[in-house]
């Protein structure tokens, strides 16, 4: 067999669907054997494992030979019509959007097998469904793979936020997601297809040089066109990653959903929509004469969610809620990053945009995670509910005091060099003002997150100790340290988000 | 050696996670022996700084005991230690609190120990790490490492509007600091966006024009290093903080920490926009003298004993604050004596402030009073606590053989260059300093012995032992101040030099 060349059989460009395919093949094996296997349990891992394995797989493409001399001679390996690309941007999302999923798996196990007995695996395929979709959205230059993506990804969603049948409040969700989500996915489409009847293609490539031929040719017809598609996406778009004003249904949503899936919600697709919204306006629409006019939106955008998510939080009793308008506030800062990139031809807007969703996911994830066990074991909900932590259990007393002083941006955590890369790409691209409502803000927001600091340290509490189960405890440490070493290590981390950016721009 | 000095207390902070809770005796014994390493390690520094050998690398132009690795090149932050005068100077009022500090908690604290000692060990590796950091960046982190374990020191072990207070704190200081923050990227990226090396970025951001930005950028800065150190108006958390603090925290919080704003104005602010500084410098004198003026008398006006020597701080440290105008806008020469008085204001403060704190704590442990109008004849029920309050209140009211002294009279003698008879409203502020100071004194201490405090007991041993080192150190200092202005000469010659340069 040593002289047999793979290359006739398969075309070496697949190399860049192996993770996804990994995923995808390794899920399909898992439901077979669901329909035999008595211990659901040893299944959530085999599930975790292929998520991991996938994440292998990432490794193994980037650094597969082929793959990056092509993206060094400026042209990335392409499959399916060009549909899907194999460059630095599609590695860091999607080995991001893995790891998000790899630690989801790790902290709701108990939870899953307590709430869901019945559907205790169907849980985590729903899971693996709508990260097929992220991992598609965020490996994709054309609008209608990033669509499909998304909608793959969305209507799994729909279905996590209502898994708790018979309560009242996750219906809700289920159903105000579904039907607000529809909309926003409906607003989305059309101003997509807008843009492709502007400038007859779907490919962002090919998008962004028809923009620059027309705009070369001073014909003045498609820019309304193009406008009111850029518009309507960027609608669309906000809703996904819940900024004000389109971003109402997710404090309901986060409410009502199974702890651990708000978990998810709060950063699994909203890092995927961000990734996505980089794609197509940094590449589509870069033409300067264009992102003049988005960045501007963005930013408007940008301050709204800021504002209104951190005033909104302080007044909020129940802590998933809290979360929610604290991660409306978030997508408010990491669209500053989306505005600075419309200036900023180097890349640095787009790398501040990565490097922030990486240090705020493992931070956000790692609240869920103590949440998640909370809500399990007694119901907690509320800020009330959380009093005497530090006392009752010293591990998660501080633990959340880090994720939160991350979530603020102070040092020396994740959190703090997001936002410092944050506001010099803002400062550089000439956002003053957007980098000063980011500074405010996160001063504004230690108001909500003090509330629960109090209650842990300085309130007392009758309960007794809680003792974290080893799952959680295990999701806790590798957040922990994700917090600390993503900011005091964040050499390598921004080389690749600083990396990955720069094949975007290319 | 420098890295040691800051990460020691750290370390020792982990180890002592792994102590079981009970064991009260061992974890004083640990963060002891934790605080006593950096006070070890700094004395070779002092002894041998003479003949230490002086940077001559643009990234730490006249610093000593230079540490440089890359940390994030990409973006041009690198973990870079090196002290001059200004910062071995408050190193090694650190590297003394602390200890002492600790040191005054045994006994005093008596919930939460374990909890209570590591975070003091974490504030020691801020506060040092402030002091040798010579990155912007590296200089950020500690600076707000400072901020969370000082929330909490108040908010837990404080008096009885605790909360109320650490959150104030916490507050005006992070506002303070992340617009700091923006301030310091857009002077980065104006620099050419390769270093936050703050000796770096001085050499180009000095040679900025003044505009908008440049304005915007500077008030930035000194707007977070105001609210620590504090200068008036910005100075509203600290009487709530002092007065709710344990007395340990006290201590520290004005013996070392308000050092860290004026620290940070001399070494980022005022070298990286001199030229700002010079056409503004009429606003920082204004308000150095409205906060010497106005802590004085509302000093004055204060029922509770704390809140009097708290507003005593913000009336100091508005000497370092005008001295530093002045500084910005002399010719060389005569700028290196108002920096030199300034600065020694700050010491001198930092050495007599903290056993200020504990003489009022002392009382407080016997009494349960703060209050002055319940207090008095204290002389003929507890002599010896008496007199070393008296002792303290002396010093700082400025009494000439005392450290007070010095850098006030440096202070006023530099500054009159600059302002002319200005300095004379300052004076005035010394005076009312003095009337409060006596006033009190005859309030507490004078006057018919009370019954309800006959027979408490006096001084302890370990008080002892927690006042003496300062107050050796205030006699010492006030006859001699020569060792402190050795220190300094170099680091004054070259400050006066690069803001002199910039003002150009």
């Amino acid at each position: 067999m040593g002289g047999f060349d793979w290359s006739s059989v398969v075309k070496p460009n697949y190399i860049v669907l192996l993770p996804i395919l990994t995923l995808v093949v390794w899920n399909l094996c898992v439901t077979v054997l669901d329909l035999y296997f008595k211990e659901k349990r040893v299944l959530v891992w085999t599930s975790l494992a292929g998520v991991l394995l996938s994440m292998v797989a990432v490794w193994f493409v980037a650094t597969d030979g082929a793959v990056s001399t092509a993206l060094s001679s400026g042209k990335p390996l392409e499959v399916f019509g060009r549909m899907i690309v194999a460059d630095g941007f599609t590695f860091f999302m999607q080995a991001v959007i893995l790891g998000i999923v790899a630690l989801v798996h790790i902290f709701s196990i108990d939870y899953v097998e307590k709430y869901f007995p019945k559907a205790y695996l169907e849980f985590y395929q729903v899971v693996m469904a709508a990260t097929l979709g992220m991992l598609l959205m965020v490996s994709s230059r054309d609008l209608l793979t990033i669509y499909v993506g998304l909608e793959l990804s969305s209507i799994s969603s729909y279905v996590l936020a209502g898994m708790l049948r018979k309560d009242a409040k996750s219906n809700e969700a289920g159903m105000k997601y579904f039907l607000n989500g529809a909309l926003a996915s409906a607003v989305l489409l059309f101003g997509l297809s807008l843009v492709y009847g502007a400038t007859g293609s779907t490919n962002l490539v090919d998008v962004a040089s028809a923009i620059t031929g027309k705009l070369a040719m001073t014909d003045a017809n498609w820019m309304p066109l193009l406008v009111t598609g850029t518009i309507f996406m960027a609608g669309g778009f906000a809703f996904k990653i819940s900024a004000a004003p389109m971003h109402f249904w997710a404090p309901d949503v986060y409410e009502g959903s199974p702890t651990p899936v708000t978990g998810f919600f709060s950063v699994a697709p909203k890092g995927a929509a961000f990734a996505a919204i980089v794609r197509i306006f940094v590449i589509g629409f870069g033409a300067s004469a264009l992102a003049e006019r988005w960045s501007l939106i963005w930013a408007v955008l940008a301050a709204a969610s800021m504002f209104i998510g951190n005033l909104t939080a302080l007044m909020q009793q129940n802590v998933k809620r809290m979360m929610a308008y604290s991660s409306i506030a978030q997508a408010g800062y990491i669209l500053v990053g989306v505005v600075a990139s419309g200036g900023l031809k180097d890349g640095k807007g787009v790398a501040a945009v990565l490097f922030y969703i990486l240090g705020y996911a493992v931070t956000n994830l790692g609240i869920f995670a103590v949440l998640t066990h909370l809500d399990q074991t007694e119901g907690a909900q509320t800020i009330a509910d959380l009093k005497g932590l530090a006392t009752r259990s010293p591990l998660y007393g501080w633990f959340l005091f880090l994720c939160f002083i991350s979530l603020v941006g102070i040092p020396p955590t994740a959190g703090f060099f997001g936002k410092l890369w944050l506001f010099q790409a803002a400062v550089d691209g000439g956002y003053v003002w957007l980098a000063l409502c980011v500074a405010f803000n996160s001063a504004i927001s230690v108001g909500y997150y003090y509330a629960v600091v109090k209650a842990m340290f300085l309130e007392k509490s009758e309960k007794e100790a809680v003792k974290a189960p080893a799952p959680t405890a295990l999701a806790v440490v590798i957040s922990a340290i994700g917090i600390v070493l993503v900011g005091l290590l964040s050499q390598p981390f921004i080389s690749y988000a600083t990396e990955a950016a720069a094949h975007l721009i290319k | 050696m420098l890295s040691l000095i800051v990460f020691a207390p750290m370390a020792m902070a982990l180890l002592m996670l792994f102590v079981p809770k009970t064991q009260e005796k061992l974890l004083f014994i640990l963060a002891g022996i934790g605080s006593l390493i950096p006070l070890v390690a700094t004395l070779p520094l002092l002894a041998g700084w003479s003949g230490a050998a002086v940077s001559t690398e643009t990234y730490a132009k006249g610093m000593r005991f230079v540490e440089h690795f890359n940390w994030i090149p990409k973006v041009g932050v690198s973990y870079t230690f090196g002290v001059d005068g200004f910062a071995i100077t408050m190193i090694a009022l650190s590297v003394l609190l602390f200890p002492i500090a600790i040191l005054a908690s045994y006994g005093y604290i008596k919930t939460r120990v374990k909890d209570y000692l590591i975070l003091l060990l974490i504030l020691m590796t801020g506060t040092n790490g402030v002091f040798s950091a010579l990155d912007f960046i590296l200089f950020y982190v500690f600076w707000e490492i400072v901020l969370l374990p000082m929330y909490f020191l108040i908010g837990i072990w404080g008096g009885a509007r605790r909360e109320y207070a650490a959150i104030k704190f916490f507050i005006y200081t992070l506002v303070g600091s992340v617009v700091m923050l923006v301030g310091a990227i857009y002077l980065y990226l104006q620099a050419g966006g390769t270093s936050f090396n703050i000796l770096e970025l001085a050499t180009k951001t000095s040679q900025l024009p003044v505009t908008g930005l440049t304005t915007f950028a500077f008030f930035a800065l000194v707007v977070g290093f105001a609210v620590k150190v504090p200068m008036f108006p910005f100075h509203t958390w600290l009487p709530d903080a002092h007065v709710e603090a344990p007395t340990p925290i006290s201590m520290l919080l004005a013996g070392i920490l308000l050092k860290l704003g004026s620290y940070a104005m001399i070494r980022i602010s005022h070298p990286l926009l001199p030229q700002v500084a010079k056409q503004y410098a009429w606003v920082l004198f204004a308000l150095g003298v409205a906060g010497i003026l106005y802590a004085a008398l509302a000093a004055m006006a204060q029922k509770d004993f704390k809140k009097q020597v708290a507003y005593s701080s913000v009336n100091h440290m508005g000497f370092f604050v005008i001295a530093l105008s002045a500084a910005s806008i002399l010719p060389r020469d005569m700028a290196e004596v108002a920096l030199q008085g300034g600065y020694i204001v700050t010491i001198a403060h930092g050495i007599i402030s903290p056993i200020f704190f504990f003489a009022v704590g002392m009382f407080y442990e016997r009494t349960h009073t703060r209050d002055l109008g319940k207090l008095g004849g204290m002389f003929v029920t507890i002599p010896v606590v008496s007199f070393m309050t008296a002792f303290v209140a002396f010093a700082n009211l400025g009494l000439p053989g005392l450290a007070g002294f010095i850098g006030e009279f440096i202070t006023l003698t530099g500054v009159y260059p600059a302002y002319g008879l200005w300095v004379l409203v300052a004076g005035a502020g010394l005076v009312i300093t003095a009337a409060w100071h006596l006033l009190t004194m005859r309030n507490v201490l004078l006057g018919e012995g009370k019954k309800e405090y006959a027979g408490l007991p006096d001084v302890t041993t370990k008080e002892k032992l927690i006042f003496a080192p300062l107050a050796v150190l205030t006699v010492l200092f006030g006859v001699w101040p020569a060792p402190i202005m050795n220190l300094l000469h170099d680091a004054v010659q070259t400050l006066s030099q690069v803001i002199a340069l910039g003002g150009k």
